[in-house]
């Protein structure tokens, strides 16, 4: 198991290519305009429902019950972002998710932080009592308050422990197991919204439109967070065979399982591994895969980041493993020509071997061009073997020791004359990302034909 | 992986934007129904069922308790069974609008008055009664409004002059509920249902 296998040589028919084929088009906007379509929804809603008092109290409080739907709503989308659900993953990528995931965080604790003050304050203007009178008031008389605060102290919890400085701070298990608690802050905010929200209580058809839509939420996470990865962790049974060095900092990880094809994994995607024993239980890291998984084996190189990458070559050979996936959209099909520049910095060599497979399996030219530190972190280096389909170009050599940057375009140019005609695909930490994305569009490269990955 | 730094919290701008343009575009003409509103309040609030009681005598006599179509004065075992009375709170309140309620009939050649049932919410009893000139509706008094805190009652007080004046503009029970005060308005709208509804 620990051999490794070469790069395929390229596939016989090779559609020696003209132009550039159109560039397959994101979906990306399908989840974005669900995502606004729905947030004008609840506006739209909360208009229908709203009749002028002229009011002052009135109008805080309702513009406060705005704030709050708004917030209930995005909650959802937010879960629905992480739910796996396969369709967001293809259409948007996961990455991206939980980009966006991670920013309506923000807006959702501001807006239920802003639905609480407008309700309070509003409360406290029609009743002409104090800010502090009002709140043990509407405590005993609004339905489900008391557990909507619980919910509310979660929701405060969860929000600053995902913020950047508590994150810098707090470790992966710690945070994983207070983000969880989200779920019970949900539920508990739930039933001041159907019972107690005016537009919910005078309209029966509201309420189960809002039920069905926490509903299917529900529904979608335990589907596919929880239902298909246990189902998955029975049928694969993958278990560590072995961890091979490959260079200064990284390591492979090789793993056997049963029918691994109907993954449908393709080269330079990743997976959520979860090592299955003490120190790497409470965590799943997104591991690049390093070779096209075959029916029984699929490999990792990781490399030494963070405390549990650095952990990995630790883990002894037998070791069960849970993966979700895969995941990502840095593959072969993004490619809009036929030849194909791929560029790898550090841990970035693995997706980059991998997709290297499946674009010379579809009969791609291809150039490699791998930047590292040294010539000993030249990971995977053998594994590139030189045809006339691949050339493989190694760049050893920290900036501040060769005096120049080899990707600043007027050196990448050198290294890779035919740029202009080529796809790029870029993976390797963000820095180097956003030179090599600089200088590809400085040397011609249209945007549509820039791929890039991030490894972390 | 990274998340564009302060894209939620530009997102939450945002979104506080759009409310406050839809809470102008909604209610920033309410400054007028504001004074409006806050006019009858007075009156409202003082109105009580004594009140109803004599505008009701004016009409024809129709709190004598004794009803045209037979059922008991006090509405317990009136026959419209969505109305049971002497709720534990508010009780002498109920009681007196007991006397008034539920079935009884106010006949006069022009106008009509009659007493709709009484509807129980969360916050207390509504109930109100509905003037008809022929099968218009002239005018809604209310007799009972939930008072059974000082936030009810200041609730209800901006309410009911909103939607009296919505059922005398539509002349029927198909009104909308303000927001704000839902369960006033709904067990309003009942209320005054009950009141078209024996009318027939």
């Amino acid at each position: 198991m620990t051999t490794t296998t070469r790069v395929a040589e390229p596939a016989a028919a090779v559609p020696v290519g003209a132009g550039r084929a159109p560039a397959p088009r994101r979906r990306v906007s399908a989840v974005l305009v669900a995502l606004w379509v729905g947030s004008a929804a609840v506006v739209a809603f909360w208009w229908a429902g709203v009749t002028v008092t002229g009011v002052p109290g009135a109008t805080i409080m309702s513009l406060g019950e705005l704030a709050g739907l708004l917030a209930s709503f995005l909650v959802c989308a937010q879960v629905l972002l992480v739910a796996r659900v396969p369709w967001f993953e293809a259409s948007v990528g996961f990455d991206r998710l939980v980009a966006w995931h991670r920013s309506l965080g923000t807006t959702v604790v501001l807006l239920v932080v802003t639905h609480v003050l407008l309700m309070i304050v509003g409360g406290s203007v029609l009743d002409q009592v104090t800010v502090w009178a009002e709140v043990p008031g509407i405590l005993r008389t609004q339905p489900y308050l008391w557990l909507a605060v619980l919910g509310t102290a979660l929701f405060l919890l969860v929000g600053l422990s995902s913020a950047r400085l508590a994150r810098a701070r707090l470790s992966y298990e710690w945070w994983f197991a207070i983000h969880l608690t989200i779920y019970v802050g949900i539920f508990l905010a739930f039933f001041h919204q159907v019972a107690g929200g005016t537009h919910f209580v005078s309209s029966a058809s509201a309420r189960i439109a809002w039920i069905t839509l926490y509903s299917a939420t529900a529904g979608a996470v335990v589907v596919w967070r929880v239902l298909l990865p246990l189902l998955d962790h029975g049928r694969y049974r993958l278990t560590v065979t072995a961890l091979v060095p490959e260079a200064d900092g990284l390591t492979s990880v090789w793993l056997r399982g049963n029918g691994l094809s109907r993954m449908a994994a393709r080269g330079g995607q990743y997976f959520l591994v979860r090592f299955m024993t003490r120190g790497h239980l409470g965590t799943a890291h997104p591991y690049s895969l390093s070779m096209v998984p075959t029916d029984e084996a699929m490999r990792f190189t990781v490399g030494a980041l963070g405390d549990h990458s650095s952990a990995v070559p630790a883990i002894r050979p037998g070791t069960r493993v849970q993966v979700e996936g895969p995941f990502g959209r840095f593959t072969a099909e993004r490619a809009t020509t036929h030849r194909v520049l791929l560029v790898a910095g550090g841990a970035g060599i693995g997706p980059v071997r991998s997709l290297a497979q499946d674009l010379l399996a579809r009969g791609h030219d291809l150039v490699v061009v791998h930047r590292a530190h040294d010539e000993r972190s030249l990971a995977l280096a053998g594994e590139f073997t030189v045809s006339p389909s691949l050339r493989y170009v190694p760049v050893p050599g920290r900036r501040a020791r060769l005096g120049y940057d080899p990707l600043a375009p007027e050196h990448l140019v050198e290294l890779v004359p035919d740029i202009a005609e080529r796809d790029v695909f870029v993976c390797g930490p963000d820095p180097m990302i956003a030179a090599v994305v600089r200088a590809a569009r400085t040397l011609g490269v249209p945007a549509a034909a820039i791929h890039r990955e991030e490894v972390a | 992986m990274a998340a564009r730094p302060w894209r939620g919290t530009l997102l939450y701008v945002g979104a506080v934007a759009v409310m406050t343009a839809a809470g102008v575009a909604k209610f920033g003409g309410a400054a007028g129904v504001d004074a409006a509103a806050a006019a009858p309040d007075d009156s409202a609030a003082s109105q009580s069922s004594d009140d109803v009681a004599t505008g009701g005598a004016a009409t024809g006599g129709a709190a004598t308790g004794g009803s045209a179509d037979g059922s008991s004065g006090d509405g317990s075992t009136a026959s419209d069974g969505d109305s049971t009375d002497g709720s534990s709170d508010s009780a002498g309140d109920s009681g007196a609008a007991g006397s008034t309620s539920d079935g009884s009939r106010a006949a006069s050649s022009d106008d009509v008055t009659i007493v709709g049932s009484v509807a129980q919410t969360r916050y207390g009893n509504v109930q109100v009664s509905v003037t008809f000139a022929g099968t218009k509706i002239t005018d809604v008094q209310a007799l009972q409004i939930p008072d059974r805190e000082q936030r009810d009652v200041q609730i209800s007080q901006q309410a009911i002059p909103i939607l009296t004046q919505e059922a005398i503009e539509s002349g029927s029970a198909r009104i909308d509920t303000v927001s704000g005060a839902t369960y006033t308005s709904e067990g309003y709208i009942e209320s005054l249902q009950s009141a078209i509804d024996q009318r027939g």
